[in-house]
C-alpha cells in the first residue's frame, strides 16, 4: 500500500514534468516558426546559424534586427500577461479576473491616450506613461478596497468602479479630440507591429525580476486559495501575501502592456488552459501558464504577419478570433470545475 | 493551561462582539463552545486562532502572546478548521493534505520522506487512504470535512480548533465526525476547542461546554452538571425534558417549547 501510494505520487509527477517538456518544446518550435516565416523563408539550422554563428549575412540582419527582437518581445509578454492572469484569477478568487480588473488596462490606457492627445510631442514617453498609470490605477483600487484588510470581493468591485471612471476618462478624451485618435487604435487592440530591440530592452528587466518573484512563490499562492482563515491557520501572512501578489501581477501586466498595448484576451484564457490542462497547483500551473502564453502570443504574432502579408493585422484581434473558439472547446471537452 | 484569553474584548471595526473575555484551555481536554446564534463564538474562536487581533486582552499560547509569535510557529501547534474554507475542486485529496505540512517547511523546501509518511498518516487516521487520488469535487459531504481534517492532522498540531464541524452533513456523518474528534483526543492526546450548535452533540462529546451568551462567558462546566434546564431556560429560552443517555453516560434532552 505504501508503496503503491509513493508510485501514484512518482507516476503523477512524471506526468506533469512530461507536460511541462512538451509545453516546452512548443515553445521553441513557435520561436522558431516566428523567426523563420516572413516575406523570406528561414530553416530552422539556418536561423540557428544566423543567431549565432554568422553575421552580415542577409538572413542575419532580417532575423537579428527584426524578427528575432519581436519574437521575443512576444514571448515575454506572452509569459508576463498570462502569468499576471493566472495570479489574480487566485489571489482574488474570481476566474474572470484578468490585468484589467486591477485596473493596468484602464490605467494603462488612460495615461496612454493622455500623453498621446494632449502631449503628441511626447509620444515616446508612451510605455513609461502607461506603466505608471497601470501601477497607480492598481495602487488606487487597492487603496479604496481596504478596511482591515483588502477583502477580493472589495478589490473586485473597487477594480470595477475605478476602470469605468478610467474608462470614461478615455471616452471623453476620445470626443473632445477625435481628430488625434489614429495613434492611439493600434494601442488599444494590442499588437507587436514594428516592435524591436528599444521595446524589448524596455521590458526585459521589469518582466525578469516580476518572472523571477512569480517562480518563487506559487505554494503560497496555493495556500492562499484555501482561503483567508485556513491560510492564517497554516502559517502565513494573508495581507502581506496578497499585496504582494497584486503588486506583482500588475508589475507583470503592466510592464507588457506598457510595451504592446493592450493585448487583453491572454490573461483571461491561457491561465485557465494550462490549468485544464496540468491541474490547479500552482508550482505547475505558474510555469505551464507562462511557456503557453509565451507560446500562445508568438504564434499569433506570427499569424498576425503573415495572414495578409504584407499588411499586418494586430495581434490582438488574431487572440480573440483563435483563443476564444479554442477556450470554448476545451471547456466542452475537458469542464472547468 | 495551553490556550488562555485574558480580559479580552473583540469586534469588527466599531462594533463589539465579545466583552472582557476570559478562557483558559488545557492540555488533552475537548472544549465546546455553545451559544445562541450571534452570541460570539465563532468570534472567539477566530481570535484563539490568530486570525482576529482583540480589540484589548490578550491571548496567550502556554505563556506567550500569540499574535507576537511567529505564524508558522503558531500554526505548528495549533491546527484550524474554520467554517468559510475554500479548494479548487478539480484538487486532489493528496494535494490538499500535503499543504498542512506547509508551516513545517522552510521558504522554497520540498517536502521530504518524513513529511510524505505524516501526510500518509493522516490519510490513514482519517479514513481517507483509498481516496488520496480523487479531486475534492467527487467527494460526499463528510469525505470532504474528513479531507480538511486529514490536512489539519498533517500539521501535527498539539491544538485543534473547530468551528462547527458537522455543519451541513447528515447525521451519519455528523457522528462520523465527532468520533473521529474524540478519537484523536483519545489516541494523540489532542487538545480540541470546537463550536457546535448541537447541545446534545456537545454534551457527548466535550469534557467541558462553555456557554456563551450576548459576547460574555455565561457559565462552563461538565456537561452533566451545566446541561440544566435552568441552564436551557436562561441561554437558549426554551423549556426541555432532560434525560440520561446510559449507553454514553452523557445527559441529553428533548426540546420542548420556546419561552416567549
Amino acid at each position: 500500500m505504501q508503496q503503491c501510494t509513493t508510485d501514484e505520487k512518482r507516476r503523477n509527477g512524471c506526468r506533469k514534468l512530461l507536460i511541462l517538456s512538451v509545453m516546452g518544446a512548443l515553445c521553441v518550435v513557435s520561436f522558431l516558426i516566428s523567426v523563420g516565416k516572413g516575406s523570406l523563408d528561414i530553416s530552422a539550422v539556418q536561423v540557428f546559424k544566423a543567431i549565432f554563428l554568422e553575421d552580415n549575412t542577409l538572413n542575419h540582419q532580417i532575423i537579428w534586427n527584426v524578427r528575432l527582437p519581436r519574437t521575443l518581445t512576444a514571448g515575454l509578454v506572452g509569459i508576463c500577461l498570462s502569468l499576471s492572469g493566472a495570479i489574480l484569477q487566485g489571489v482574488l478568487r474570481n476566474p474572470l479576473a484578468a490585468p484589467n480588473i486591477i485596473g493596468v488596462s484602464a490605467g494603462a490606457g488612460f495615461m496612454a491616450y493622455l500623453v498621446l492627445i494632449i502631449f503628441p510631442d511626447l509620444y515616446y514617453l508612451v510605455p513609461a506613461a502607461a506603466f505608471g498609470g497601470a501601477l497607480i490605477a492598481t495602487m488606487m483600487i487597492y487603496l479604496l478596497a481596504w478596511r482591515q484588510g483588502a477583502h477580493p470581493m472589495r478589490l473586485v468591485l473597487a477594480g470595477v468602479a475605478i476602470s469605468a471612471l478610467l474608462g470614461a476618462g478615455i471616452n471623453a478624451l476620445m470626443i473632445f479630440y477625435p481628430d488625434r485618435l489614429a495613434g492611439i487604435v493600434g494601442f488599444m487592440v494590442g499588437g507587436l507591429s514594428g516592435r524591436t530591440w528599444p521595446h524589448f530592452h524596455l521590458l526585459w528587466p521589469y518582466a525578469a525580476l516580476g518572472i523571477f518573484i512569480a517562480l518563487l512563490l506559487p505554494q503560497k499562492l496555493n495556500i492562499l486559495l484555501l482561503g483567508d482563515e485556513v491560510a492564517n491557520g497554516l502559517g502565513l501572512h494573508v495581507e502581506r501575501m496578497r499585496i504582494i501578489f497584486i503588486a506583482l501581477a500588475s508589475l507583470l501586466a503592466a510592464s507588457a502592456v506598457s510595451v504592446v498595448g493592450l493585448l487583453g484576451f491572454v490573461g483571461l484564457i491561457v491561465p485557465h488552459t494550462a490549468r485544464l490542462i496540468i491541474g490547479p497547483d500552482y508550482r505547475y500551473l505558474f510555469p505551464a501558464t507562462a511557456m503557453l502564453g509565451a507560446t500562445m502570443v508568438i504564434l499569433c504574432d506570427t499569424v498576425a504577419r503573415l495572414l495578409f502579408d504584407p499588411v499586418e493585422i494586430p495581434a490582438g484581434i488574431i487572440m480573440a478570433i483563435l483563443g476564444g473558439p479554442f477556450f470554448l472547446y476545451l471547456l466542452r471537452e475537458r469542464g472547468i470545475r | 493551561m495551553v490556550l488562555s484569553a485574558r480580559n479580552v474584548c473583540l469586534g469588527y471595526g466599531q462594533k463589539s462582539v465579545v466583552k472582557d473575555l476570559n478562557i483558559r484551555i488545557h492540555r488533552g481536554e475537548i472544549v465546546t463552545f455553545v451559544g445562541p446564534n450571534g452570541s460570539g463564538k465563532t468570534t472567539i474562536l477566530k481570535s484563539l486562532s490568530r486570525y482576529l487581533k482583540p480589540q484589548k486582552g490578550q491571548i496567550y499560547l502556554e505563556d506567550k502572546d500569540i499574535f507576537k509569535l511567529d505564524t508558522k510557529y503558531v500554526a505548528r501547534k495549533i491546527a484550524v478548521l474554520p467554517q468559510v474554507k475554500s479548494a479548487s475542486g478539480d484538487l486532489s485529496v493528496r494535494n490538499l493534505i500535503e499543504y498542512g505540512r506547509y508551516p513545517h517547511l522552510n521558504f522554497g523546501q520540498r517536502m521530504n520522506e518524513d513529511d510524505h509518511r505524516i501526510v500518509d498518516w493522516a490519510l490513514d487516521k482519517t479514513g481517507m487512504g483509498e481516496l488520496s487520488d480523487r479531486q475534492l469535487a467527487s467527494l460526499s459531504g463528510g469525505e470532504r470535512q474528513r479531507a480538511w481534517i486529514a490536512m489539519a492532522l498533517a500539521q501535527k498540531p498539539e491544538i485543534l480548533l473547530l468551528d462547527e464541524p458537522t455543519t451541513f452533513l447528515d447525521v451519519s456523518y455528523q457522528l462520523e465526525v465527532l468520533q473521529l474528534v474524540k478519537e484523536l483526543n483519545a489516541t494523540l492526546g489532542l487538545t480540541i476547542v470546537m463550536v457546535l450548535h448541537d447541545l446534545n452533540h456537545a454534551a457527548r462529546y466535550s469534557h467541558r461546554m462553555v456557554a456563551i451568551k450576548d459576547g460574555e462567558v455565561h457559565s462552563t462546566g461538565e456537561p452533566k452538571k451545566l446541561l440544566t434546564g435552568e441552564f436551557l431556560r436562561a441561554v437558549f429560552r426554551i423549556e426541555a425534558d432532560l434525560c440520561q443517555d446510559e449507553t454514553n453516560a452523557c445527559p441529553y434532552f428533548i426540546p420542548q417549547k420556546v419561552i416567549g
